[in-house]
C-alpha cells in the first residue's frame, strides 16, 4: 500500500484544479459530488467553497447558495401551482416547476385520488432530476411505497432560506432547533430547496421560531443559545402587556 | 523606485487603487456583490438559474442576460457596448450547458464611475457569479490600463489619466491558464506597447486573486461557524 497524504479541508476558487491522486490508496474508487467537473483528465472547481472529502474517496465542495437545483431523491417542499386530471405542478423553487403525478401517493389509485388545492404545499421527494428534463416529484417512500411522513402539509408556516442553513438545519444535533426545543414544542419539515414548514400551537411560537431561523444562519452554537433566550423572554413579556 | 514621479493621486504607476467589495450584500438575490478600484464602484446582482422568457429560449444551454445601469439616468450606447464585453467575457466562463432552458440574469449598477469601470464591472460580475454558486470554468478577473503622451504605462487609471492617454487597454484574464481571455482596447497603440500592457495587468491581476480568494476565504468563514 502506498503512503497518502493527509489531508486538510481548504477553500477553492471556480477555475483551481485539484490533484486527488495522492491522497487516495492504489485500489481506491474516488467518487466526485458538488461543484467538482472532470474534464479533459483534470478534475477542476466549478464553484467556490471549501474542499471536503469522506475517506478519501468521496469528494466534494461545500458551498451555501440561495438558488435550488434538483438533485435525486432529496426531500423538498412545493407549492401546487396548477393541477391537471393526472399531475400537480409544483414549485420547488428551481429554473422549472416540477410534475408530481396524482398516483405518486400512498394508496392513491385512478379512482381515489389525492385532492389537493392551488397554494397547498407538499412535502416531497425528488424521482427524477435531469438538466434537460422537468423534474419530477414522488410523495411515497422509494423502498416502502409507504408515505413515510411526504404528503401535504397541513397549516403551519413557510419560511425560505439558503440552501446551506438548511442543509444544517437538517443535522439532528442542530443548536438551532434544539435550543428552541428546550423551550416549546413545534413541528417542522426541511426541504433541501431552501423552504422551512413550521406548525405550533400557537402563533406568537411561529413568529418566534421563523425569527430566530432566519437570524442564526451565521451565529456560533453559544451565540445561538443567547438569541433564543433574549427571544423567548421579549415574547413572555409582550405577553404578559 | 525612490524617483518615479508619482500620480495626482500619489500612486506610483504601477499601483491599483484600495480594492473593496461586499458579498452577498441583497437578500433577495440569488448572489450578489459589490466591487470598487479607489472611488470607482459598482453593484451586481446575479438571478438564475431562473425560468426563461420562451423567445429566449435555448435548448442546450442557459440563455446569459447582461444589465448595466448607469450612475443617473437610463442606459445609453456605451453600457450596451459594455454589456457586450461582459456577456462575451464571460460566455465561455460560465458552463451554460449545465443548465440549458434558464436564464441567468446578470445586473449591474453603476455607483460611481471614477474610471476602470469596466474592470471594475467583471470583477464585481465574477464576485456575484461565485456567489450565487453558478457553475464556472474559471474566476475571471480584469485590469485596466493606460499608455501616456510619453509611453508611460499607467495601471487602474482614473477618468482624468484615460482622458490624457493614447490608448487604454482592458484586459481579462482566468486563473487557470493566466491567458487572455477578453481584451479591449481604444485609441492608437503599437504591438509592442500592446504585450507590454498585457504583461502589467497580468501581473496586477494576481493581486486581485489573492483580494477576491480572501474575501470568499472570509465568506466562508462566516457561514460555516458552527
Amino acid at each position: 500500500m502506498s503512503e497518502t497524504e493527509e489531508f486538510k479541508p481548504y477553500t477553492i476558487l471556480p477555475g483551481e484544479t485539484v490533484s486527488l491522486d495522492k491522497y487516495k490508496n492504489e485500489k481506491d474508487v474516488i467518487k466526485i459530488g458538488p461543484g467538482l467537473l472532470h474534464e479533459k483528465h483534470q478534475i477542476s472547481a466549478m464553484k467556490a467553497g471549501t474542499l471536503k472529502n469522506y475517506n478519501n474517496q468521496k469528494w466534494w465542495i461545500d458551498s451555501s447558495q440561495r438558488r435550488y437545483v434538483p438533485s435525486l431523491n432529496e426531500h423538498v417542499i412545493g407549492k401546487i401551482i396548477a393541477k391537471t386530471q393526472d399531475y400537480f405542478r409544483v414549485d420547488i423553487g428551481s429554473a422549472h416547476s416540477a410534475l408530481l403525478s396524482t398516483l405518486a401517493f400512498e394508496g392513491a389509485t385512478k379512482r381515489n385520488k389525492p385532492n389537493l388545492e392551488i397554494g397547498a404545499l407538499v412535502y416531497a421527494r425528488v424521482s427524477l432530476a435531469n438538466k434537460d428534463m422537468e423534474p419530477e416529484l414522488e410523495c411515497i417512500s422509494a423502498t416502502t411505497g409507504k408515505a413515510n411522513g411526504f404528503g401535504e402539509l397541513k397549516n403551519g408556516f413557510l419560511i425560505k432560506c439558503s440552501l446551506g442553513l438548511c442543509r444544517s438545519l437538517l443535522n439532528p444535533n442542530t443548536p438551532i432547533l434544539t435550543a428552541l426545543g428546550e423551550h416549546f414544542a413545534f413541528e417542522t419539515a426541511i426541504g433541501m430547496n431552501g423552504r422551512v414548514w413550521l406548525n405550533t400551537a400557537d402563533i406568537s411560537n411561529t413568529i418566534l421560531l421563523s425569527n430566530a431561523i432566519k437570524n442564526s444562519e451565521f451565529l456560533s452554537a453559544k451565540e445561538i443559545k443567547q438569541m433564543v433566550k433574549e427571544l423567548v423572554k421579549q415574547s413572555e413579556d409582550d405577553m404578559e402587556l | 523606485m525612490a524617483n518615479e514621479v508619482l500620480r495626482e493621486d500619489k500612486r506610483t504607476n504601477s499601483q491599483l487603487r484600495p480594492i473593496s467589495s461586499v458579498l452577498s450584500s441583497l437578500n433577495r438575490a440569488d448572489g450578489s456583490a459589490s466591487f470598487s478600484f479607489g472611488n470607482s464602484s459598482v453593484l451586481c446582482s446575479v438571478y438564475g438559474p431562473q425560468e426563461v422568457k420562451i423567445k429566449d429560449e435555448l435548448l442546450d444551454r442557459a440563455t446569459v442576460e447582461v444589465n448595466i445601469t448607469p450612475q443617473i439616468g437610463i442606459g445609453s450606447t456605451t453600457e450596451k457596448n459594455m454589456e457586450r464585453i461582459v456577456r462575451e467575457a464571460f460566455s465561455d466562463v460560465i458552463i451554460t450547458s449545465l443548465h440549458p432552458r434558464t436564464s441567468i440574469s446578470i445586473t449591474v449598477q453603476i455607483t460611481q464611475d471614477e474610471g476602470s469601470i469596466i474592470s471594475t464591472i467583471i470583477n464585481a460580475v465574477s464576485l456575484a457569479l461565485i456567489d450565487a454558486g453558478i457553475p464556472l470554468r474559471s474566476t475571471l478577473l480584469s485590469v485596466t490600463c493606460a499608455v501616456q503622451e510619453d509611453g508611460v504605462i499607467l495601471l487602474d487609471p482614473s477618468n482624468e489619466e484615460i482622458k490624457n492617454a493614447t490608448s487604454t487597454h482592458v484586459f481579462a484574464f482566468s486563473n487557470t491558464s493566466n491567458d487572455i481571455i477578453s481584451s479591449e482596447s481604444t485609441g492608437t497603440f503599437s504591438e509592442e506597447e500592446y504585450f507590454k500592457c498585457a504583461d502589467i495587468c497580468k501581473l496586477a491581476v494576481s493581486s486581485v486573486l489573492k483580494f477576491v480568494h480572501s474575501a470568499i476565504e472570509h465568506k466562508l468563514q462566516k457561514e460555516q461557524k458552527n
